[in-house]
């Protein structure tokens, strides 16, 4: 049995006086995938941005509750945000690389983060980071072009890559390959695969038979509540809830 | 089978499409079995043949079946009860098939009208015979019913056709021991009742695929079956 990575404890969030989640309460393994599923606007996304306090972006969200990361709190004013966001690396919808070089791209977290003290050094993470994402074999002799320059799923390996160069230990993804084609998916499927032998991930897909490839476990969330989570095999071939089984059988009314 | 409320309607019609033709091949294999015990219950050679030739409908119904099973798969990836029913229907479609098989071997037999058949032990093997068309009728009620408790029923049920089978089997036995005489028409009988045996046990396996597909936990029973213990020490002894 793998240890908690993430411990959620009667999480709630309001937006202004709208309350998005209802008391979510979750233990995320590590290294494992844990797929957050559930219709539009049922809270799985905000969820997903209450683990790297990412809501403290938006003014009006209102987040309470214990979030527990590696048996730290981070749900509290006392919590470093930057050293927080270096643990836990997120990849988005839409691939969106910085208007820099495919080098600058990888390159610019662990600046930041002063993980680095040479350029050889940097250049040993970059190439490495693009390695685990898949990408460096593809772009090795062109790592000055823009970014932008490569194709969709290239991109999305691309921010990957950007997300893990910072060394992690968890990665958020949200909708990764919604925006992809099924080979780009494909890719990017394999590479979640490979990248759980070393990451806990958090992945938040509308593709049921995505989180039934990739994840180990699965979350589904209804109406801002955690409606059931378990074993991915067991969500999708015998739910426990009826309100899980009509959404996964597309009987959602 | 739970077929309705889908939002995509053609995802319902889909999946009932597939429940008609389950039925339509449920019902095929019952007419066959039924037509079998007649031919031998009146030595009637010419319905005996009519059974053989209608095998070729079932392997058809069995064909169409496998391909709309693998369309629906393949269009609709389904989930949880949908899944769990369709690859149930994909079991389900297999065994029937092969019951169907087992009646056919049945009238093939039947049609031996050069051999007089012992009275007592033909008579016992359409009584069986009887039992088991029931038990096929049971199990595609509790299809059409999605029951997993008709289902487990008619699972229980074939202890019954055990004992039955066990009991001819010893007759048969006796019947060639003491003349043996007898040894080709009882031969004959022996491998009618063992294609009854292995049609209930084909009937057992719907029903287990039945109560998966409805209760998604497969269909342990706790209890040995007593049939089978009881000639265990025979078996052991073979």
């Amino acid at each position: 049995m793998s240890n908690s990575k993430i411990l959620a404890n009667g999480v709630d969030v309001y937006y202004g006086s709208k309350q998005a989640l209802f008391g979510i309460s979750m233990d995320i393994k590590e290294k494992e995938v844990t797929a957050l599923i559930g219709p539009s606007g049922c809270g799985k996304s905000t969820f997903l941005r209450c683990i790297n306090r990412m809501n403290d972006l938006i003014e009006i969200c209102k987040v309470s509750g214990s979030i527990k990361v590696d048996n730290e709190e981070i749900i509290s004013e006392k919590t470093d945000v930057v050293s927080l966001r270096s643990k836990i690396g997120m990849v988005f919808q839409k691939p969106n690389p910085f208007p820099k070089s495919i080098f600058d791209n990888v390159a610019y977290g662990p600046t930041i983060h002063g993980l680095v003290d040479s350029k050889n050094e940097l250049e040993e993470i970059v190439h490495s980071s693009l390695k685990k994402a898949g990408l460096f074999d593809e772009v090795k002799d062109r790592l000055n072009e823009p970014g932008t320059s490569l194709s969709g799923g290239q991109q999305q390996r691309l921010c990957i890559a950007r997300a893990i160069a910072v060394n992690p230990e968890i990665i958020l993804m949200d909708e990764p390959c919604s925006a992809l084609d099924p080979i780009a998916t494909a890719i990017i499927e394999e590479l979640i695969d490979e990248l759980r032998l070393n990451y806990t991930i958090v992945i938040v897909t509308h593709s049921m038979q995505q989180a039934a490839r990739v994840s180990q476990k699965t979350s589904f969330f209804h109406l801002g509540e955690l409606i059931e989570t378990g074993d991915t095999k067991k969500i999708f071939t015998n739910p426990d809830n009826s309100k899980t089984q009509d959404y996964i059988t597309g009987r959602f009314g | 089978m739970e077929q309705d409320k889908h939002i995509v309607k053609s995802y319902d019609e889909e999946i009932k499409d597939i429940n008609s033709k389950i039925l339509e091949m449920g019902t095929l294999v019952e007419n066959q079995l039924k037509d079998s015990l007649n031919a031998l219950k009146n030595q009637d050679t010419e319905l005996a043949e009519k059974v053989i030739l209608n095998d070729d409908l079932i392997d058809d119904a069995y064909n169409k079946l496998d391909q709309s099973l693998v369309e629906i798969l393949g269009k609709r990836q389904p989930m949880a009860t949908d899944l769990r029913t369709i690859f149930s229907a994909i079991k389900m479609n297999k065994d029937l098939e092969r019951l169907g098989d087992h009646a056919t071997n049945i009238a093939k037999r039947a049609a031996l009208t050069e051999l007089v058949l012992p009275e007592k032990p033909t008579r016992d093997i359409i009584r069986m015979g009887e039992l088991v068309h029931k038990m096929i009728d049971h199990v595609i009620k509790a299809f059409l019913n999605f029951s997993d408790t008709e289902a487990k029923k008619v699972w229980l049920m074939d202890r019954q056709i055990d004992e039955e089978y066990l009991g001819i089997l010893r007759q048969l036995l006796t019947y060639m021991m003491e003349d043996p005489k007898r040894i080709a028409s009882c031969t004959n009988l022996l491998y009618m009742v063992k294609d009854l045996e292995r049609i209930g046990d084909y009937v057992q396996n719907i029903a287990e695929d039945i109560y998966y597909a409805v209760s998604g936990e497969p269909l342990i029973d706790t209890n040995p079956n007593p049939t089978w213990e009881a000639i265990l020490p025979i078996k052991n002894k073979l």
